[in-house]
């Protein structure tokens, strides 16, 4: 028995010594997600209060760092030190974040996110700051509203734009003769005539995934059949999953999309594996950049197909905000306003290839005119929706992604996945109405 | 001051070296637990957090959870995931235990072989589960086309019951060397003359295996089983890695579902209800298998 007992002592050790050591694996990937810039990207210690800030552009990392090193060479008051921190760990830092207060000075955010962590206690109110500045009436509502709290105050200031649009393989769309939709039921039919299961083509590739990303490319379907977040359970919100789930049980989309991000689906169709997406202003950047040699055939944007009178997409983006615990509120805002300025607002989303967020942005540059794929974007803001701004938006979107795979994956009829939805998002906007600036849309 | 006694000295020198150990457990284990028992009474949430309106609410968080449908889901699937584990890990486990306890060339390199399982970290396996049973890129589905034994790709992460029965394969792969490699120990400590006698008497094989090698090896089967138990109860990087969940809640468990209520949807407090619920249960599973080791040994 001592014997045994000895076994066992050595046993649960080996397994202790084996989860610090996952743990320590974990730190190690961590810390290598973790990428402080260094001084000769953002320029010598200019002798001011260090202020961190963090984000997770990747690509845009460079353009991000350039602009802060102008910064930090024009003033002396702080001297700005960007940090890279991948998505999912950031969001999990500014939760611990709220208990501990380690945060940043300027944090980087999902717009989608922002209402929660304002709520949270994670950002500063910055309203007294921003009162006054005469830019503020050319940033666009939608993008805008997402960096207000519950009291109506601004936390933050948004940073870049993108929605949703369909894009067409147009050698796959030609062989089968139609031409790109632009209502569902054309839709339909060019997913009917585009799908070729022997080949393992299918006429739709879209990201139903499990976290806010399915949500976000659930929105433009949901609002273009009619409907709204407040009336999931409404004939035309059943009437938008169904459409979806029709696609996959006759075969025009796969299955698979329910485990699919969107850089997934985009691969898929550069692979030719389906002849029409639900593509990002983002994934211009990715098609003329890192996948350019893969995409050898022709393509074409177009704007969400309508429904009846409906046409919707959805708004996405990033804002930045002061973290409540910064010691340097009043000189990180002044970054923040000089960072959104329209000069640097137009120049950084042509470098980042997103679409800008005031409207003096715009009119600086042709680039999200001149160039088609970025003027279906631009045309489409002004029927994009946002999501939120609630604090409690994560368990609004789970609710919503759980009904669209539930569809999907036809566990059960869009009228009881939608019912489910509405007995778990009803209540919390009884309580919590969205504010109506919410669905305003804005204007590209 | 008084001279103490030889006895006491030696209590107070015990004290002494149990001291850092108890320091250690109420800074590391302590403080978490009752801090986590606290939180699980209040309503902390992305609404009450910032402003400290939280307020004590007993055991409403509990009401809430086991009234959910949901929670009864993940509840159940966690008792689905452990005993299918266990069953399956165990049997197989002692098979190759009495298997490899033979003397055969290459017995030990091979046993050996089938440890790297147990070694590798959990997140490393759990990637592996994702590629290899997923549906059109997977390993398992190209294998079984080419052995004609499917003619359409399987749906194994797509579907519910596929997905659980995929999470479970992968955590035999950890849970068959863990059990093999307790189980072995415990029978290399079954002496050879016992069996040797036993043989002289005429006891066959099938006799010997159940009378005994099952009765020696019980206190070695019923700590396999515990800490298997154990183990499984906990799982959490598995799932969350291999399928976040998915789909529609199928492969979610405690674990998983604690971490979903307190980081994703800033439920704190119904998520420490959860732990405390997970915890409930193993720490019940832990006093019996303290019990069933004390009793052993008197």
């Amino acid at each position: 028995m001592r014997k045994l007992r000895k076994i066992s002592a050595v046993l649960l050790t080996a397994a202790l010594a084996a989860s610090s050591l996952t743990v320590t694996s974990f730190a190690e990937s961590e810390a290598s997600d973790h990428t402080a810039a260094t001084p000769e990207q953002i320029g010598e210690d200019n002798g001011g209060e260090k202020v961190t800030l963090w984000h997770y552009f990747e690509h845009e990392a460079e353009a991000l760092n350039k602009m802060i090193k102008d910064y930090n060479e024009s003033q002396s008051d702080i001297y700005i030190v960007p940090t890279f921190v991948s998505r999912e760990e950031l969001m999990k830092q500014y939760t611990i974040g709220a208990v501990s207060g380690e945060l940043p000075d300027i944090g980087m955010v999902d717009s989608p996110d922002m209402a929660s962590y304002i709520s949270l206690g994670v950002f500063a109110d910055i309203n007294d700051q921003l009162t006054g500045w005469e830019d503020l009436d050319q940033f666009y509502p939608g993008p805008l509203s997402s960096c207000k709290g519950e009291d109506g105050d601004l936390y933050g200031l948004p940073n870049n734009s993108n929605c949703l649009a369909i894009l067409c393989n147009m050698d796959l769309l030609n062989k089968a003769g139609v031409k790109p939709p632009t209502t569902w039921e054309e839709f339909e039919e060019v997913c009917k005539a585009t799908t070729d299961p022997d080949n393992g083509v299918y006429g739709f590739a879209m990201c139903a995934i499990g976290n806010e990303e399915g949500t976000f490319q659930y929105i433009p379907w949901l609002y273009g059949a009619g409907a709204s977040v407040a009336d999931v359970d409404s004939d035309a919100g059943v009437k938008s999953l169904d459409f979806l789930a029709n696609l996959e049980k006759n075969g025009y989309m796969s299955n698979e999309v329910v485990n699919w991000g969107q850089g997934d689906a985009l691969n898929a169709f550069v692979a030719g594996k389906a002849a029409m997406l639900e593509s990002g202003t983002w994934h211009i950047a990715q098609l003329d950049g890192e996948l350019k040699d893969s995409v050898n055939f022709e393509y074409q944007y177009i704007p969400m197909p309508s429904e009846d009178g409906h046409q919707a997409t959805v708004i996405g983006g990033e804002n930045f905000g002061v973290c409540s615990s910064s010691k340097h509120v009043d000189a990180c805002v002044e970054f923040l306003k000089h960072m959104e300025s329209a000069q640097n607002n137009a120049d950084w989303c042509e470098i980042a290839g997103k679409l800008p967020v005031r409207g003096d942005a715009v009119e600086l540059k042709d680039f999200w005119t001149a160039d088609a794929r970025y003027k279906v974007f631009n045309d489409s803001m002004t029927f994009a929706v946002a999501r939120g701004p609630h604090p409690q938006w994560p368990t609004i979107s789970e609710a919503l992604w759980t009904a669209e795979q539930s569809a999907i994956l036809q566990q059960s009829s869009a009228a009881d996945a939608m019912a489910q939805a509405a007995s778990v998002i009803d209540p919390i906007l009884a309580e919590t109405p969205l504010p109506e600036a919410g669905e305003a849309s804005t204007e590209g | 001051m008084k001279k103490l006694t030889m006895h006491q000295k030696k209590r107070r020198e015990g004290y002494a070296f149990i001291l850092p150990g108890f320091i250690y457990m109420v800074a590391i284990l302590g403080y978490p637990l009752v801090y986590n028992v606290i939180l699980s009474f209040r309503n902390v949430n992305v609404k009450t957090f910032a402003s400290h309106k939280d307020v004590w609410v007993g055991f409403q968080n509990y009401v809430d959870l086991f009234k959910n449908p949901t929670f009864r889901l993940i509840l159940k699937n966690t008792f689905v995931f452990t005993f299918w584990c266990l069953l399956i890990q165990f049997t197989i486990g002692f098979l190759f235990a009495l298997y490899f306890s033979k003397k055969f060339t290459f017995a030990g390199p091979i046993r050996g072989m089938i440890l790297v399982g147990y070694m590798m970290p959990m997140s490393v396996t759990a990637l592996l589960g994702k590629n290899m049973f997923d549906k059109s890129s997977g390993v398992i589905n190209d294998l079984l086309m080419k052995l004609n034994l499917i003619h359409a790709p399987v749906d194994w992460l797509l579907q519910p019951g596929s997905a659980m029965a995929a999470v479970i394969a992968m955590n035999c792969w950890v849970g068959i060397p863990f059990n093999m490699l307790l189980l072995t120990s415990g029978l290399t400590g079954i002496s050879t003359d016992v069996m040797e006698s036993a043989e002289v008497d005429g006891a066959n094989s099938w006799q010997r295996f159940w009378k005994i090698t099952v009765p020696l090896l019980k206190p070695a089967i019923m700590a396999v089983l515990m800490l298997g138990f154990i183990y499984t109860f906990k799982a959490f990087d598995l799932m969350f890695i291999m399928t976040n969940g998915g789909p529609l809640n199928s492969t979610d468990v405690l674990g998983t579902y604690a971490y979903n209520l307190s980081f994703k949807q800033y439920e704190f407090s119904k998520g420490s209800a959860t732990a405390m619920v997970l915890f409930a249960i193993l720490f019940v599973i832990g006093l019996f298998y303290l019990k069933l080791v004390s009793s052993e040994d008197d």
